[in-house]
């Protein structure tokens, strides 16, 4: 399976080269992806290189533009799509089916994949993808089981990929809205899920309080981990319990489940973090090359040790071992 | 802002020179290794201060010294924080001066040091994830930095790091042992409360169980009811 890294920044995408990453995947600096924090991204020139560096050690770069394009502005996702196969990456990731049957038209040689954003998690709607787009590859969403996974890929024509670490999204993706809603600022749109200038903590004797805009997203007491104030992750009070109602503050790692991955027909597995920095990229990289490597080599390895990396510092296999059923 | 409890490093040890310290010579200090910094990582200041220029306040939770950083494209500064600065800044970062520095050079991962709560932030998010990002996207390297700008003694100066690092870490060993050293009775007389409380807790369920299981079998049937079940206990 090949292991695909994210990059915020050159030195990101240098630390998952030297990691042992496959293919290390980025965005440009602007909204055209679904990673526009402060600070992160590549400028063209800076890509240029990257893609150079990465080459040079035999290493893919994929190009996030997975946002949906905002009526008017279309040319700015336009120019990212002619900017990318300009620069030479090696696939494009994408979502929208306007800026699919764009990158098709303009650039019928350009390797394209689907991203996770599409939501495409059935076998019409990835024979869609790939018979109208000439999609090679979707990210699958993170709601499908392993045998769900491992189905549909003896029905389908295009390598799948999916997620193996790093932060959990509600089973909408591409389609929530609560970000908007809470801040008027979307992943799906700007790029940004709860974007940080509407976020606040606040220290309050022992406590501490996450806001989000207008909204308390926690209260976390002196001994519980901090998490990032998104509103699925929010702890809520219904009928006089307080709890994680969505969701909870706990990261994917499917370590122990490489092999059974493997087996099920996956391609390649994502690692979600490009907005964490190159320590967090170092260590993941390298836990999973490691991994990777033994059961290349026929042994099983079965213990991670990324938990301290991890948000909530707790993980979980997700939907793909659905104990809850 | 925040009021945080002093971290255990050896860092706690150098507050006593710190104190004593004139301050000119702290502010002289501070001001060299802002030149260095800038001189050497100007795209930081450029990529962070792009929009505007800001001020934050760094407070070492194991220092008796908290510190102004203003973050400019040409004219940052760094110096002794004065107590009426809290108001003015956009935002606060506390946490032990060890993180703070492994976050400066992108040694550690800032996300986990804030889920962790070894960092803490407060203020405006966005102009610390901009400057954690630049700084995370540098290589920065303090060894160099020092040795760097001690000019031709540059040599003499790493060694003198070196020297430095290698006591830090004799310090941080000794240190480690003598908290555990104090704190292990405590900690195992505490596991022991929280077993016992956690078996006190168990039987005080199994008491409560028996005596809704009792109300339901001792309580009248209402009259017309036709079956007790979805009846509510007396006393829930």
């Amino acid at each position: 399976m090949e292991l695909v890294c994210p990059a915020g920044t050159p030195a990101s995408l240098h630390a998952a080269v030297a990691a042992g990453a496959d293919v290390v995947y980025c965005g440009f600096r602007d909204a055209t992806n679904a990673r526009n924090f402060p600070g992160l991204n590549f400028s063209r020139a800076e890509l240029r290189d990257a893609v150079k560096h990465a080459h040079k050690h035999g290493v893919h770069v994929y190009l996030a533009c997975n946002t949906y394009p905002q009526a008017g502005a279309e040319e700015i996702w336009h120019k990212a799509v002619d900017d990318a196969v300009a620069i030479g990456v090696d696939a494009i990731i994408l979502a929208d089916i306007g800026l699919l049957r764009y990158a098709r038209d303009h650039h019928p040689d350009a390797r394209l994949h689907l991203s996770v954003q599409a939501s495409a998690s059935n076998e019409e709607a990835i024979r869609f993808y790939h018979q109208e787009f000439g999609v090679r590859r979707v990210v699958l969403p993170r709601v499908l089981s392993l045998d769900e996974i491992r189905t549909l890929n003896q029905r389908i024509q295009v390598e799948t990929e999916v997620f193996a670490f790093g932060g959990m999204c509600v089973m909408a993706e591409g389609r929530c809205s609560l970000s908007s809603y809470a801040t008027g600022e979307s992943p799906n749109m700007n790029g940004v899920c709860s974007p940080a200038a509407h976020v606040h903590y606040e220290e309050r004797g022992d406590t501490t309080v996450s806001r989000l805009g207008n909204f308390t997203i926690n209260i976390y007491d002196s001994d519980e981990k901090v998490g990032y104030p998104t509103l699925c992750k929010g702890r809520f009070r219904a009928m006089d319990k307080s709890g994680y109602l969505f969701e909870e503050p706990t990261s994917l790692d499917v370590t122990a489940m490489l092999p059974e991955l493997a087996d099920a027909g996956v391609s390649a597995l994502k690692i979600e973090g490009r907005q964490r920095g190159k320590a967090y990229i170092s260590q993941v990289v390298g836990a999973f090359r490691t991994s990777l490597d033994k059961i290349a080599e026929g042994r099983r390895d079965a213990r991670s040790k990324l938990s301290t990396l991890s948000e909530g510092q707790s993980d979980t296999t997700g939907a793909y071992r659905r104990s809850w059923q | 802002m925040t009021e945080s409890y002093p971290s255990f490093t050896p860092f706690l040890l150098a507050n006593p020179f710190i104190r004593n310290a004139p301050a000119l010579l702290v502010e002289r200090i501070c001001r060299h290794a802002m030149a260095t910094m800038h001189h050497r990582y100007r795209p930081v200041f450029e990529r962070v201060a792009e929009q505007e220029a800001f001020a934050l306040l760094i407070s070492p939770t194991d220092l008796d010294l908290q510190f102004y950083l203003k973050i400019d494209a040409d004219h940052p500064e760094l110096r002794p924080a004065r107590h009426i600065e809290e108001e003015t800044v956009a935002a606060q970062i506390s946490g032990p001066l060890p993180a703070l520095l492994e976050l400066l050079q992108g040694t550690s991962d800032g996300d986990a040091l804030f889920f962790s709560r070894t960092l803490r932030i407060e203020g405006r998010t966005e102009l610390v994830v901009a400057l954690r990002n630049a700084l995370d996207g540098e290589s920065i390297d303090l060894r160099s930095a020092v040795a760097e700008s001690f000019g031709m003694m540059g040599p003499a100066a790493r060694a003198a790091l070196g020297l430095a690092e290698k006591i830090y870490r004799q310090l941080q060993h000794d240190m480690n042992r003598t908290a555990n050293a104090l704190t292990s009775p405590t900690a195992k007389r505490l596991l022991g409360v929280e077993k016992r409380a956690s078996a006190q807790a168990v039987t005080l369920a199994e008491i409560e169980k028996t005596i809704q299981r009792r109300n339901r079998h001792t309580r009248p049937k209402p009259s017309g009811a036709a079956k007790d079940d979805f009846a509510l206990p007396a006393n829930p």
